[in-house]
C-alpha cells in the first residue's frame, strides 16, 4: 500500500513554483476561463491561414479544433469562408470540401448553363517513402458551351511498395467522361463513360486485376423555391467488369437525390438517398457459363431540426444503409453478402447562450455483417453552465450494446453485452487578473459480460473496467513576459476479472501525477519553456500481493525559441526522463518495502534551424541527438543491460509558391539521416552490436495547373 | 434570472441525488477469489511476454493458466483476423496412423489444443510442469518482425518434477516456428508449425517419452494412445 508520506514529495516541486513566481510585472488582461488551457500550438500559422477563434468556433460547432483546422487547411478555406460555404450550401462545415469538389463537375451547379466556360486543371504529384513511391496524375476538364457541356475527370495512381527485396505494385486508373445537354438551368441530359483499370501484385496475395466499364446515360434535375428546394440525378447503362474473381456483364444503374425544405425559424429538414445497382450475367474466369446475379446498394440519410433559433431545439439525425453484392462461386451458386447499418440520434438542446445550455441526446445503432452483428444505444446530457463565478461543463453518459459473434469452422459463437457509463466535469473561474483556476473530475465504467451458444466457443472472460481521476490545474500570469502553470492529477484505473480462473491477474493502477510548467520571455526575440513531471505508479494485484510494483518517472522539458530578424528561427530543446522501478517485497524485519529492479534513462537534445527567405519556401534542419540507458537486477544484483544512442537528422525544404499565373507547386522534399548503435551488457561487460545506418529522401510534391 | 437558477438547480440534481445516497452506478462488480494453486498473469503486449505468457500457462494447469493459454491463441473473429492452427511433423503423423489405427484430424484448431492442454495436465498429477522456450539452433535468423506480425524459431520442453526433485520425466520436446499478429495493442499466437528434436531423440533413445507437440497432440485424440 502506498504510504501517505511518500506523496509529500510530489508537493516539493509545487512549493517551489509557487516561491518562485513573485515576480514583479505588468497586470495584463486574463485569458477565457474556458479556453485558458486550450493547446495553443494549434494556432501557428500554416499557409498563409488564420486561426483565430478557433477554439470558440469549433466549440460551437461540436467538432474539435485541430479537425476544423484539418479542414480548412486541406481544402485551403479561411475560416471565414468555410462557415460562410457550411451555411449558404445547408450542410456540416466536414461535408463542404466533398461537396465543392463534387460540384466542379456539375453541369447545373453554380448557374453556368448557357453561359460558355472552359477550364482546365492538371495535378500531378510525386510521393517519395522510405519503403514506397507513389506517383499521381489527375485532370479534371470542364467545357460549357451554349446548351452543350463536357467533362472529364481522370486519375492515375501508381505506387510501389519494397518490402525487404520484394517490390509490391499497386496501380489504379480511372476516367470518368460525359457530354450532354443543358435543356435550362435546372435539367440536363448527358452521355457518360466510366472506365478503371486496377492492378495490384504483391508477393504475398493473390494478383488483383481488374477492367471495368460503364457506358450510359446521365440526366441531372434541380428545382428550388424560397423554401423547398431538391435535385435528382440519374444514371443508367451497360457494365462490363471483368476482375480475377467474377466477370460481370449487364444492365447498371443509380439514382441519387436530395430534398431539402428550410423554414429558419421552424424546422430545416434535410433528405439525400441513393439507390445503386446492376443486374449482371456473371461467372468465376475459370467457367464457361454464366448465371444472374444483382448487387443492390441503397442508402438513405436525413437531418431534422426543429426550431434552430430558438431556447429549445431538437437535432435529429437517421441513416438506412443497406448493401447486397451477389459473386457466383459455380455454375449454380451464389455467394450473396448482405451488410446493414441503420442508425439515428437527436438532441435536444435547452439554451440561454452559448455558454449556458443543457444538451438531452439520446442513439440509436443496429449494424449486421458477414461475421457479427451489433445493436447498441444510448443517452447523453450535457451541461454548460455559470455558476457564482464558476464556469461548469459537466456531463453524463450511458450506452449498452449487444455484439452477436458468428463463429465459424464449427465452434459456437457468442453474444457480448456491453455497458458504458461515464460521467465528468470540468470546473473553472478566475481568482482575480492573474491566475484561473481548474478542476476536472471523471469517473467511467465499462462492463463486459459474454452468453455462449455452445460448449465449443470460446468467449472471452467477463470484465468490468473501472477508472476514476481528478486534476487541479492553476494559470498564474503576473506578466505578458511570464506564465506559469502547476497541475496534480490523481486516478484510478481497475482492471476486474470476474471468474476465478481469471481474478489473479486483476490490477488496481493508482496514478499520482505533479506538473509545473512556466514561459519566460528572456528578450524580445527569446523565449525560454519548461515543464517538469513527477509520476508515480502503484500497480497493485488485489489477489497476488507479492506481485505489486511502484513505476516513478520524472520528466524534464527546457527549450529555447529564438525568432530572429530575416525569417529565421531557432528553436532548441532538452529532455531529460528518468523512470525507476520495482516491486514490494517482505523483508526480515516484516516491513513490506519497496526494492528497485530496473531503471531506465533517457536524454534528448533537439534542435530545429528555419529559414524562410520568402513567402513560399522554408528551409529547416532538424537533428536530434537521444539516448538511452537501462539497468536491471539479474540474480539479485543491478547491473547495465543496454545503452541506446541514436542521431537523426532530417533536411529539407517546404514550398508553395505560384508557378507563373496558373501553376501551383506544393508539398516538401527532405533528406532522412539516422544512425544508431546499442550495447548490451552480459556479465556487465559491453557487447556491442553493429551500427545501423540508413540515409533516404523522402517527402511530397504536387503541381497543380489551371488552364 | 430565477428561471435560470431554477435550471441550474434542476441540472445539478441527479449529480446531488447520487451523491446522497442512490445506487452508486459506477460500482463495479465484485470479482471472485481466485482458486489456490499457481496464478498465471497473462500479458500480451509483445511477442516474448506472449511466449512467456504461453509458458506459465503450460507450466501451470491451474484454471488460470488454462485461460491465459486460451487467450494467447488466435481466435478469427474478421477477415482480416487469424484463427490458431497447429501443424504437426508428417513423420510424426504417419507414425501415430499406423500405430493407433486412427486418422488424425483434418486441421487442429483452437478447441482441439484445448483438449490438449485438458489432456496435458493429466498425465503426471503430482508432479511440478516446467515449460521453457530456448533458442532454434537449427534454424536461420528469426525474420525482422513488422509491427503487426512476427514469426520466431524457437526449441521447447516441457518437463514433469517429483516433489521430491528427484524423478525429472520429459512430457514434450522439440522446435516450433511460432507465427503471431498483433490485433489491437496485444499480440496472439495463430500458427505452430511443430518439428522433431532429432538431437535429443538420438542422444535419449530409451526415453519414450520424449516426443514432440505434435505427437502429444495427436495422442489427446486417441486417449493417449
Amino acid at each position: 500500500m502506498p504510504r501517505p508520506t511518500r506523496l509529500t514529495l510530489l508537493l516539493v516541486p509545487l512549493t517551489v513554483s509557487v516561491l518562485t513566481q513573485a515576480l514583479p510585472g505588468r497586470a495584463q488582461q486574463a485569458p477565457s476561463v474556458r479556453f485558458a488551457f486550450a493547446d495553443t500550438t494549434l494556432l501557428r500559422d500554416t499557409l498563409g491561414l488564420s486561426f483565430v477563434r478557433l477554439f470558440p468556433v469549433a466549440d460551437s460547432l461540436q467538432i474539435t479544433p485541430d479537425t476544423l483546422r484539418a479542414l480548412m487547411i486541406r481544402y485551403r478555406f479561411p475560416m471565414s469562408r468555410i462557415l460562410f460555404l457550411a451555411d449558404s450550401i445547408g450542410v456540416t462545415v466536414d461535408s463542404v470540401g466533398p461537396f465543392m469538389d463534387r460540384q466542379k463537375l456539375n453541369p447545373l451547379a453554380g448557374g453556368t448553363a448557357g453561359r460558355t466556360t472552359n477550364t482546365f486543371t492538371y495535378t500531378s504529384g510525386y510521393d517519395i517513402q522510405r519503403t514506397s513511391n507513389t506517383w499521381t496524375n489527375g485532370s479534371q476538364y470542364r467545357l460549357q458551351r451554349g446548351q452543350l457541356y463536357l467533362t472529364n475527370a481522370t486519375n492515375i495512381e501508381l505506387q510501389r511498395i519494397l518490402s525487404g527485396s520484394v517490390t509490391s505494385l499497386r496501380q489504379n486508373r480511372e476516367a470518368t467522361t460525359e457530354a450532354g445537354l443543358t435543356v435550362s438551368k435546372q435539367l440536363s441530359f448527358g452521355a457518360r463513360s466510366y472506365q478503371l483499370r486496377f492492378f495490384s501484385a504483391d508477393p504475398g496475395a493473390p494478383t488483383q486485376d481488374e477492367n471495368k466499364s460503364e457506358y450510359g446515360f446521365t440526366s441531372r434535375a434541380l428545382a428550388g423555391g424560397k423554401r423547398l428546394s431538391s435535385e435528382l440525378n440519374v444514371r443508367s447503362g451497360y457494365l462490363d467488369d471483368n476482375s480475377v474473381a467474377v466477370i460481370k456483364r449487364g444492365f447498371s444503374g443509380s439514382l441519387d437525390g436530395r430534398v431539402r425544405y428550410n423554414n429558419p425559424n421552424v424546422l430545416t429538414h434535410d433528405l439525400s438517398g441513393s439507390v445503386n445497382g446492376n443486374l449482371s450475367h456473371s461467372r468465376p474466369p475459370t467457367y464457361p457459363a454464366e448465371i444472374s446475379t444483382n448487387d443492390l446498394s441503397t442508402n438513405l440519410r436525413g437531418n431534422l431540426v426543429v426550431l434552430p433559433n430558438s431556447p429549445v431545439r431538437l437535432n435529429v439525425n437517421y441513416g438506412l444503409r443497406n448493401t447486397r453484392v451477389e459473386t457466383p462461386l459455380d455454375t449454380t451458386h451464389v455467394n450473396r453478402i448482405l451488410t446493414r447499418n441503420n442508425s439515428a440520434d437527436g438532441t435536444l438542446r435547452l439554451r440561454v447562450d452559448n455558454d449556458r445550455y443543457l444538451d438531452l441526446s439520446g442513439d440509436v445503432n443496429r449494424s449486421r455483417s458477414l461475421t457479427n452483428s451489433s445493436t447498441d444505444g444510448g443517452a447523453r446530457a450535457v451541461l454548460r453552465w455559470s455558476l457564482i463565478g464558476w464556469s461548469v461543463d459537466a456531463s453524463y453518459g450511458d450506452s449498452r450494446g449487444t455484439q452477436v459473434f458468428f463463429r465459424q469452422r464449427a465452434t459456437g459463437g457468442y453474444d457480448e453485452n456491453d455497458l458504458n457509463r461515464a460521467a465528468d466535469a470540468t470546473l473553472a473561474r478566475n481568482f482575480g487578473p492573474r491566475i484561473i483556476g481548474r478542476i476536472v473530475l471523471s469517473i467511467g465504467l465499462d462492463r463486459f459480460r459474454y452468453v455462449a451458444w455452445a460448449d465449443s466457443a470460446t468467449p472471452p472472460t467477463p470484465r468490468d473496467a473501472y477508472r476514476q481521476s481528478y486534476r487541479t490545474e492553476m494559470n498564474y500570469n503576473p506578466s505578458e513576459r511570464l506564465s506559469s502553470r502547476i497541475a496534480l492529477q490523481v486516478s484510478l484505473n481497475r482492471t476486474i476479472n470476474i471468474a476465478a480462473a481469471t481474478t489473479g491477474s486483476n490490477t488496481d493502477t493508482r496514478s499520482y501525477r505533479s506538473e509545473w510548467s512556466w514561459t519566460y520571455r528572456l528578450m524580445h526575440s527569446l523565449t525560454v519553456t519548461q515543464n517538469n513531471q513527477i509520476q508515480a505508479d502503484y500497480l497493485q494485484y488485489p489477489f497476488r500481493p507479492t506481485n505489486n510494483t511502484l513505476s516513478l518517472s520524472y520528466n524534464n522539458n527546457t527549450s529555447l525559441s529564438a525568432a530572429l530578424p530575416g525569417n529565421l528561427s531557432i528553436d532548441v530543446s532538452h529532455t531529460a526522463s528518468q523512470a525507476p522501478r520495482g516491486s514490494y517485497t517482505i523483508q526480515p524485519d516484516g516491513l513490506n518495502s519497496l526494492q528497485l529492479s530496473d531503471e531506465t534513462q533517457n536524454y534528448a537534445l533537439t534542435s530545429s534551424v528555419r529559414y524562410a527567405p520568402f513567402s513560399g519556401l522554408s528551409i529547416h534542419v532538424d537533428p536530434r541527438y537521444t539516448t538511452s540507458d537501462r539497468s536491471g537486477t539479474s540474480n539479485g544484483v543491478q547491473a547495465h543491460q543496454r545503452t541506446d544512442k541514436r542521431l537523426d537528422f532530417t533536411g529539407g525544404v517546404d514550398v508553395n509558391l505560384h508557378v507563373g499565373a496558373k501553376g501551383l507547386l506544393t508539398g516538401r522534399v527532405g533528406r532522412t539521416y539516422t544512425d544508431q548503435r546499442t550495447i548490451g551488457y552480459t556479465n556487465n561487460l559491453p557487447v556491442p552490436t553493429p551500427r545501423s545506418e540508413t540515409d533516404y529522401w523522402n517527402g511530397n510534391l504536387q503541381l497543380t495547373w489551371n488552364l | 434570472m430565477r428561471l435560470r437558477h431554477r435550471l441550474a438547480l434542476l441540472a445539478a440534481a441527479p449529480i446531488l441525488a447520487l451523491a446522497t445516497g442512490c445506487t452508486n452506478p459506477f460500482t463495479p462488480a465484485t470479482p471472485e477469489k481466485p482458486p489456490p494453486g499457481d496464478i498465471v498473469i497473462p500479458v500480451y503486449s509483445s511477442t516474448d511476454a506472449l511466449l512467456s505468457t504461453i509458458a506459465s500457462a503450460m507450466s501451470s494447469r491451474g484454471a488460470s493458466g488454462r485461460i491465459a493459454y486460451q487467450d494467447a491463441l488466435a481466435d478469427s473473429t474478421g477477415a482480416d483476423t487469424h484463427a490458431f492452427y497447429a501443424f504437426h511433423p508428417p513423420t510424426v503423423v504417419d507414425a501415430w496412423r499406423l500405430e493407433t489405427g486412427l486418422t488424425p484430424p483434418d486441421t487442429w484448431t483452437k478447441p482441439l489444443e484445448m483438449k490438449c492442454y485438458d489432456y496435458l495436465g493429466q498425465l503426471d498429477p503430482g508432479f511440478t510442469y516446467i515449460f521453457t522456450w530456448a533458442p532454434d539452433d537449427q534454424s536461420g535468423l528469426d525474420p525482422p518482425p513488422t509491427d503487426t506480425d512476427a514469426m520466431v524459431h524457437r526449441h521447447y520442453s516441457l518437463v514433469a518434477k517429483s516433489a521430491d526433485g528427484n524423478t525429472v520425466k520429459s512430457i514434450a520436446i522439440g522446435y516450433a516456428d511460432l507465427y503471431m499478429q498483433k490485433v489491437g495493442a496485444r499480440w496472439y499466437l495463430y500458427r505452430w508449425e511443430d518439428r522433431i528434436d532429432a538431437t535429443y531423440a538420438a542422444n535419449n533413445p530409451d526415453d519414450v517419452d520424449a516426443v514432440c507437440m505434435g505427437r502429444r497432440r495427436l495422442n489427446s485424440t486417441s486417449g493417449g494412445l
